[in-house]
C-alpha cells in the first residue's frame, strides 16, 4: 500500500516536471521575444534586474504600419481563404460521396489525403513547376498559385475533420431517409449535409487557416512573399518589428484555436471525435 | 391498392448472394415481417423495394408494374430505419414537416397535416425538441410520423425497435401495428426478433441464407413449421437425442414415431416443441426435474433426456406439485416431428 502510494507520487512528480519542462520549452523562448521586441535595452544587457524596465510598444506600431507586413498579411489571408474555399468546394462533394455511395473506397481515400504530407514540399513545387513553367508560365508566376499546393497540404486535416463529421452525423442513414422522402442529391446537401456538418466545417477552416497563415516552405520555393516569408525577411532588417509581428500572428493564431476550442466544448463536441 | 411482389429476385455481392431467387408477395394492406438470424438478407430485401439497391436478378413489381427502373426518391415509399435517422439539424416538427415540403404540399396542408401527426404518436408537448433532446423510444415516434406523413402506399421497417429499451420496444410495437391497421398501409417490417414477428405480423416471413423459407401466418408457421430450420428459428424447441430404426422410423426418450423429414444417419436429435410433453408425476420414474420455473400462465420444467436438456412447459395450474427433485414419467406428442443432424 505504502509502496503503491509512493509509486502514485513519483509519478505525480514526474508529471508536474515534465509538465514545466514542457512549459518552460514552450514560453522562455517567447518571453524572450517579448523582451527583445518590446524592451528599449539593448540585447547584451539584458538580464533578470531589468525585466520590468523599459517597455514600449513602439515596435508594435511600427510593425502594424509596415507597408510590406500589410501587403503580405493581406496576400496570406486571401491564400487562407481561398485555401478553406476551395477545399470546401472540392473536397466537401467528394468525401460526402465517398462517405454514402463508396465506403469501399475510404481507405484510399484516407491514404490519399496523407499523400502531400509524404512528399516533401521540395519534390512537389519541383514537380509541378517543371510542368508548368514551360506550357502555363503565367500560373505560378501569380501568387495565388499556392493555392492549390495549400489545398493539397492541408487535406490530412480537413479531410478528417469533415469525415468525422459526416460519420458522425451518420450521413449514409440520412441520405437514404431524405431520398424516401423524395429528396434530390442536392436538396439533401443543403438542407441535411450542410446545416450539420457546420461544426466539422469550421474546425477545418481554423486548422486550414492556420496552417496556412505559418507556411512558409511552399511560399519561400516559389519565390512568394507571403507573411511568414516576410517574417523572415524583416527579421534580417528590422529585428526588433520582426520579433513583434512574429508574435502577433502568434498570438492571433492561437487565439482563433482556443475560440475554436471552446466553441466546440459548450457544444458538447469531444475534440477527438472532430478529427483533430 | 399497394401489392408489392418479389419475383426471383437474386442480390450478388462480391462474396456473397445476399437474395438468392427470392420469392414473395406482400398483399395490399397487410403487414408481413421478414424474420431471420443476422445476414440471412432482410435489409437487402427492403433496400431493393426501397431502390437503394439494384438487383441482379428478377423483379420486384408494385400493384404488378415492375418498379426496377423507378429511383428511390419517386417511389414515395415511406422508411424508418433502427436509429439515427432523423435530422439532428431540425426539432421532431421540422423533421415532419420536411417530408411534406419535398412533397411540394402547401403550407397551409403542411401545418395541419404536422398537428394530427404529432397527435397520433402523442408527442405535442416534445415537437421543439431536437432529436439529441428525445428518448430512443421518441425518436423512432417521429420518424414513424415522418415516414407516413405523405400517406405514402408502401411502409418499410428496418429493426426499428431493435435499439430501444424492453418495455418502450413493447410498447411502440403496439403503436406501429395500432396505426398500421388504421391506414391499412402495406408494410414490410425486417426483424430478427421472432416473438416480435409473431407478436406484430399478419404474416411472417422466415428467410435464410437469402431465400424464403416459409411464409403463413404465425400459429401456422409455430405449429405447423415446413422444415427444421423454421421449426428451430420460430419458438421454443427441444433437441432431444434420438435413434434411427428404419427409413424415417425413429425411437426417442422410449417412443418410437415417424419422422416428418428425411435423415440419413443412425442418431439424430427430435425437435420436440416444450408444450408437447406432458409430465405426470411417478416414483418409478426415468427422469427427474432438475428447475422449476413459474413463467405466469405457464410453468417449465427442466429434465434430462438421453443427456440432453429437455424443457417442458405445463399450465401452471397443472404443475403446482413439482418439486426439484420429483420423479417423473413424460409423454412426447411426436406426431410430425422433424429430425436434424446429431
Ligand atoms: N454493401 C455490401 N457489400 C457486401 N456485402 C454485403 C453488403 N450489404 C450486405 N452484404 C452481405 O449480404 C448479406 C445480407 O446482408 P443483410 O441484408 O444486411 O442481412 P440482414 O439484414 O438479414 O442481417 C450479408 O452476408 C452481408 O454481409
Ligand atoms: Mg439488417
Amino acid at each position: 500500500m505504502d509502496q503503491l502510494m509512493k509509486i502514485i507520487s513519483l509519478g505525480n512528480v514526474f508529471k508536474y516536471l515534465f509538465l514545466i519542462l514542457l512549459a518552460a520549452f514552450f514560453f522562455l523562448p517567447l518571453i524572450a521575444m517579448a523582451r527583445f521586441a518590446f524592451q528599449t535595452i539593448p540585447v547584451v544587457s539584458l538580464g533578470l534586474d531589468n525585466f520590468l524596465q523599459g517597455w514600449t510598444l513602439g515596435a508594435l506600431w511600427a510593425a502594424l504600419t509596415d507597408p510590406g507586413a500589410i501587403a503580405t498579411t493581406r496576400l496570406s489571408l486571401t491564400l487562407a481563404f481561398l485555401t478553406i474555399l476551395v477545399t470546401f468546394v472540392i473536397l466537401l462533394p467528394i468525401a460526402t460521396y465517398v462517405e454514402i455511395f463508396a465506403q469501399k473506397y475510404k481507405p484510399a481515400l484516407t491514404a490519399i489525403t496523407l499523400l502531400p504530407w509524404l512528399v516533401p514540399p521540395v519534390a512537389l513545387v519541383v514537380g509541378v513547376a517543371a510542368t508548368f513553367r514551360p506550357t502555363v508560365p503565367w500560373f505560378l508566376s501569380n501568387p495565388l498559385s499556392l493555392v492549390p499546393f495549400y489545398v493539397l497540404w492541408t487535406l490530412p486535416f480537413s479531410y478528417r475533420a469533415l469525415d468525422a463529421g459526416l460519420r458522425m452525423m451518420g450521413a449514409r442513414t440520412q441520405y437514404e431517409a431524405a431520398t424516401s422522402m423524395g429528396a434530390s442529391w442536392m436538396k439533401f446537401f443543403l438542407r441535411v449535409i450542410i446545416p450539420n456538418l457546420k461544426t466539422a466545417m469550421l474546425v477545418a477552416a481554423v486548422l486550414s487557416f492556420a496552417l496556412v497563415m505559418g507556411e512558409f516552405a511552399f511560399a519561400s520555393l516559389l519565390l512568394k512573399q507571403t507573411l511568414p516569408t516576410y517574417l523572415v525577411v524583416i527579421q534580417g532588417s528590422q529585428p526588433r518589428v520582426g520579433f513583434a509581428l512574429a508574435l502577433l500572428v502568434m498570438l492571433i493564431s492561437a487565439l482563433f484555436l482556443g475560440l475554436l476550442v471552446n466553441y466546440l466544448r459548450r457544444r458538447g463536441v469531444k475534440l477527438n471525435a472532430t478529427g483533430i | 391498392m399497394a401489392e408489392i411482389k418479389f419475383v426471383g429476385v437474386t442480390k450478388r455481392y462480391d462474396e456473397t448472394t445476399a437474395l438468392d431467387s427470392f420469392d414473395l408477395t406482400i398483399g395490399s394492406g397487410e403487414l408481413v415481417s421478414l424474420l431471420g438470424p443476422s445476414g440471412c438478407g432482410k435489409t437487402t430485401a427492403l433496400r431493393a423495394v426501397a431502390g437503394f439497391i439494384g438487383v441482379n436478378e428478377g423483379d420486384i413489381l408494385l400493384d404488378g408494374k415492375s418498379i426496377k427502373d423507378i429511383p428511390p426518391a419517386k417511389r414515395g415509399f415511406g422508411m424508418v430505419f433502427q436509429a439515427y435517422s432523423l435530422f439532428p439539424n431540425m426539432t421532431a416538427e421540422e423533421n415532419i414537416n420536411f417530408a411534406l415540403e419535398l412533397k411540394k404540399v402547401k403550407s397551409e396542408a403542411r401545418k395541419k397535416r404536422v398537428e394530427e401527426l404529432l397527435d397520433v404518436i402523442n408527442l405535442q408537448q416534445h415537437r421543439s425538441k431536437f432529436p439529441h433532446q428525445l428518448s430512443g423510444g421518441q425518436q423512432q415516434r417521429v420518424a414513424l410520423a415522418r415516414a407516413l406523413a405523405t400517406e405514402p402506399p408502401v411502409l418499410l421497417l428496418d429493426e426499428p425497435l431493435s435499439a430501444l429499451d424492453a418495455n418502450v420496444r413493447d410498447q411502440l410495437r403496439d403503436e406501429i401495428r395500432d396505426v398500421q391497421k388504421k391506414l391499412g398501409i402495406t408494410t414490410i417490417f425486417v426483424t430478427h426478433d421472432q416473438n416480435e414477428a409473431m407478436y406484430i405480423s399478419d404474416r411472417v416471413a422466415v428467410m435464410r441464407n437469402g431465400s424464403l423459407q416459409q411464409i403463413d401466418i404465425p400459429t401456422i408457421l409455430y405449429q405447423n413449421p415446413t422444415n427444421p430450420f423454421v421449426a428451430e428459428f420460430v419458438g421454443l424447441i427441444n433437441k432431444i437425442p434420438a435413434k434411427r430404426i428404419s427409413k424415417n422410423q425413429w425411437s426417442v426418450a422410449g417412443r418410437e414415431f415417424i419422422a416428418r423429414n428425411d435423415l440419413v444417419a443412425d442418431e439424430g436429435l427430435a425437435l420436440i416443441r416444450p408444450e408437447a410433453i406432458a409430465v405426470t408425476p411417478d416414483p418409478q420414474g426415468e427422469y427427474s426435474i432438475e428447475a422449476v420455473s413459474f413463467l405466469g400462465v405457464v410453468t417449465r420444467l427442466q429434465m434430462q433426456v438421453a443427456g440432453a436438456k429437455v424443457i417442458a412447459d405445463l399450465i401452471s395450474d397443472q404443475a403446482t406439485g413439482f418439486r426439484i427433485g420429483d420423479r417423473v414419467k413424460l409423454a412426447l406428442s411426436t406426431q410430425d416431428a422433424f429430425v436434424e443432424k446429431r
